[in-house]
């Protein structure tokens, strides 16, 4: 492992020679209306690239380009011109540790032994990452609770870390865990950087750690999965999500959620994102439906992310604690105090699975 | 069939039955793979997912035996939008296919048991491929005495009458039809299943299975019955429907707790709903 120590236009000149060999998806700030959102999108031209906009967590997440919205299945695999037919591999820039964890998710889902989604594959495969993080937690995280590591994981060699208060080359550090999938000339750049301390830098995140420790009170109480059964039966699911208007944004800018509609025009078939928030989600042709009310819905949500999820991925929950769903919700429903009526539960019932 | 891909396979209909009588509801399809003679390999329980092209597309269980190597058989009862459409093609028109998907019935385990087939309406379908790969002159041996009870709303409702009179004269093999109301000229058994199981069916608590197929109140009458006569939560085999719409337990629709009814499913015993959450 090494570090490099970059200022600015060094970060940009990085991101320059990058260019050349990937096709660069990062985070851009983009004005919609009177709004200001930063969103991953791909770099178009050299020119853009001063504009990549790193400090604040994007609304959106590398998902978009893997499991996009919507895609039409049976013109991926004929037509050359699409996506995953080009030659160049796809770098993503920039990206957090809770995101990238929800990458390790999706392949947990779609490239298990038992069937390879060749859609997904084909769209995952030629990927790289850069991490990124700053002395700034993002609104409502709560990704230490599932044991998510602040500052590093494992899909990404290269992490960029920013120290938004210091100037010149101490503004940014460059962690390179490995180099070898890299072309010769960004090696060499990275190489022509001057050489970073990484005590130094790990005095740093660990002091970035320190303040985020006093910024988050949230507590996942009782251990995962959560029983099923009881928490099913026993929490009072009406009363924690009764606001909730069933708008479905929670799960679209989730970056774990990965249900899916199939729809068919003519002979081409589509995959677009689908969500268990809506009642069509599983209503039968019949009328039947297995979930009626919202609150089951809601019930449903939760339990696939906190019980069923890991209980078919080896314990590994279905949320990374990103908290985009709670500052997206349109009526303040907090996933957060749900787990926690959840943990009140188990906690009251006398039968609280393994406390951790 | 290639089992590891969303895009379905191009099918031809070779035959439409029209099974019930003035409501025409239900109809039986038969249908061939294109440049393929043969059937795919499939267990008597599992489905297939049905594409009507730019209309949808809907999982379907397989009605014919494995043994039948000559045709694909569905029976599917108008009820929304993919089925609708379905109903309006006929002989020669192209379908997509693909499939299996899911688990089977567990006819091999249940060698030498005695076997007891509960349906309701169209709740039959399903069951059929488990009947006639027992019945299958083939395989009939390896299993003890078969009792059938199938319930229908009317005489008119009647699903498979080419079928009854080869039914009924397997040996050890006996055949009761119910429909809901009295009705003239109508010489069997009247009323919903539930209330006929302890007359008409001799239900004997070990040796034996019980498959039960219908609507979910059918099912659930049915059951809470058998479970009144003593018989174990374990010997009691049902099929379940979800929506669904890959069939691969990916799309994350079918789920009940952490099981999707495509992959773990659709065949569960009663000892594993049970087990399961009641959300289904």
């Amino acid at each position: 492992m090494r570090v490099k120590k970059l200022n600015s236009a060094e970060l940009i000149g990085l991101l320059e020679e990058l260019f050349k060999e990937y096709r660069i998806i990062a985070p851009f700030k983009v004005e919609q209306g009177r709004l200001t959102r930063v969103l991953y999108r791909e770099i178009r031209s050299k020119t853009e690239i001063p504009s990549v906009y790193l400090k604040e967590l994007p609304e959106t997440t590398p998902k978009n380009f893997i499991l996009p919205r919507d895609e039409r299945l049976g013109d991926e695999r004929n037509s050359d011109n699409l996506d995953f037919n080009q030659d160049k591999a796809k770098l993503f820039f920039g990206v957090r540790s809770c995101d990238l964890a929800a990458i390790d998710l999706f392949d947990d889902v779609f490239l298990e032994d038992d069937y390879q989604d060749p859609f997904y594959e084909s769209r995952r495969n030629n990927n790289l990452f850069i991490g990124y993080g700053n002395q700034n937690l993002p609104p409502n995280n709560f990704q230490k609770e599932l044991e998510i590591e602040y500052f590093d994981h494992r899909l990404a060699p290269l992490y960029l870390y920013e120290d938004i208060d210091a100037r010149g080359r101490d503004h940014y550090y460059l962690m390179i865990k490995t180099d070898s999938d890299l072309p010769d000339q960004i090696k060499e750049y990275i190489n022509n950087l001057e050489e970073g301390k990484i005590d130094k830098l790990e005095k740093l995140l660990s002091d970035w750690e320190n303040k985020f420790a006093n910024e988050t009170s949230f507590e996942i109480k009782n251990k995962l999965p959560f029983p099923e059964g009881q928490v099913f039966a026993e929490v009072d699911w009406d009363k924690p999500t009764v606001s909730c208007i069933g708008c479905g944004v929670c799960t679209y800018y989730c970056p774990t959620c990965f249900c899916f509609d199939f729809f068919w025009e003519d002979r081409t078939k589509s995959r677009a994102w689908d969500s268990c928030m809506f009642s069509l989600f599983t209503e039968h042709a019949s009328g039947h439906n297995p979930r009626e009310e919202q609150h089951q819905r809601w019930r449903q949500r939760l339990l696939h992310k906190f019980s069923y999820h890991p209980q078919n991925f080896e314990g590994k929950p279905g949320c990374v604690g990103c908290g985009r769903c709670i500052y997206k919700c349109p009526v303040n429903l907090d996933i957060r105090k749900v787990i926690n009526e959840v943990d009140n539960t188990l906690t009251e019932g006398g039968q609280a699975s393994a406390e951790r | 069939m290639q089992r590891d891909d969303y895009l379905p396979k191009e099918a031809e209909i070779i035959e439409v039955i029209q099974e019930t009588g003035s409501n025409l509801n239900i109809k039986t399809f038969h249908l061939r793979l294109k440049g393929n003679e043969k059937v795919f390999d499939f267990e008597p329980g599992q489905f297939l997912m049905l594409t009507v092209y730019g209309v949808g597309e809907a999982p379907f269980g397989l009605a014919s035996s494995p043994s039948d190597k000559d045709k694909i058989v569905i029976s599917v009862k108008e009820t929304g939008k993919v089925t609708a459409a379905l109903h309006e093609l006929t002989v020669g028109d192209e379908v997509g296919l693909r499939g299996p998907y899911g688990n089977s019935f567990p006819v091999e385990e249940h060698k030498e048991q005695e076997l007891v087939f509960i349906s309701g309406g169209i709740g039959l379908a399903p069951l059929r491929s488990a009947i006639d790969y027992v019945l299958d002159p083939g395989n009939r041996e390896n299993y003890g005495r078969v009792q059938m009870l199938q319930a229908f709303r009317s005489p008119e409702d009647m699903l498979y009458d080419y079928d009854q009179p080869r039914w009924e004269e397997t040996t050890n093999t006996e055949l009761k039809y119910t429909i809901d109301k009295p009705c003239e000229e109508w010489e069997h058994c009247v009323g919903f299943p539930h209330n006929l199981i302890k007359d008409e069916i001799e239900c004997l608590t070990s040796g034996i299975k019980y498959y039960v197929c219908g609507p979910p109140i059918m099912i659930k009458s049915v059951i809470n019955e058998l479970l009144d006569i003593g018989v174990k939560p374990e010997d009691i085999i049902t099929t379940l429907e979800m929506r669904m719409s890959c069939g691969l337990g990916k799309c994350g629709k079918c789920n009940i707790g952490p099981h999707y009814v495509c992959k773990d499913g659709p065949v569960f015993s009663y000892q594993e709903l049970l087990e399961m959450p009641d959300e289904y």
